[in-house]
């Protein structure tokens, strides 16, 4: 019984936005490969782009979002963590556990959320909100 | 209420009856219409648009008396509304105020 509990989380990453397209996708495959070495298991990626920080960064004020569903052992997020601290293109990070009030709640986002025009954000769209 | 509460403060000793009156009315007129209870309430840190029906123009959380949110839902509002301050997707102060 050696085998330890894999968790479901999700990292949150806010890369630079004044990056290239190109160096945005490095960071974020590093990312990736960062999180299966720990041992973990990519479940789903969302990628809501370059949008307006809702205030400044040190001198930034666009960040790159992207969403990881992962699951890995709990030991492996401090190391994430720390790499992340160690990378000067992610400006912010938040790594939560998806449990199960947040899934619920993020299901009815899904199956009622349309209805009240605000559709799932599409990857790669500026953010223009209304007043 | 500042007016319900003393009353009930007075009658908390005897008849409860009376008590009982007062905060089911207190209770009718705090209930915000909106909380039908086929009324789904969603909110995602993510999204900012999600998050503005339930923070007021200057950035602050929504109390639950208006929201009308069970304490479970409000709880993860409040903690939505946290996570989505630290990755500035809202703002802890809104930039009118400034």
């Amino acid at each position: 019984m050696g085998k330890t509990v894999h968790e479901l989380y999700e990292t949150t990453v806010v890369i630079d936005g004044n990056l290239d397209d190109e160096a945005t996708q490095a960071v974020i495959e590093k990312v990736k490969t960062l999180i299966s070495s720990l041992g973990g298991e990519i479940k789903n990626i969302t990628d809501n782009g370059r949008k307006k920080l809702a205030y400044k960064i040190g001198k930034l004020s666009i960040g790159y979002y992207v969403h990881i569903e992962f699951t890995a052992p709990p030991t492996a997020i401090a190391e994430l963590e720390r790499q992340y601290r160690l990378n000067e293109q992610i400006i912010r990070f938040l790594t939560i556990i998806l449990d199960k009030p947040l899934l619920d709640i993020r299901e009815r986002v899904l199956k009622y959320g349309s209805a009240q025009a605000t559709a799932v954000p599409e990857a790669g769209r500026p953010e223009s909100q209304p007043a | 209420m500042a007016e319900a509460r003393k009353i009930g403060g007075q009658n908390s000793r005897n008849g409860s009856g009376r008590n009982n009156d007062r905060r089911n009315n207190t209770q009718q007129r705090n209930r915000p219409s909106t909380t039908n209870k086929n009324q789904v309430v969603f909110f995602d840190y993510r999204d900012e648009r999600k998050l503005k029906r339930f923070i007021n123009e200057q950035g602050k959380i929504i109390p639950r008396r208006i929201t009308g949110l069970t304490a479970k839902e409000q709880r993860l509002l409040t903690q939505s509304i946290k996570w989505a301050r630290h990755l500035a997707i809202i703002p802890f102060v809104s930039d009118q105020i400034k």
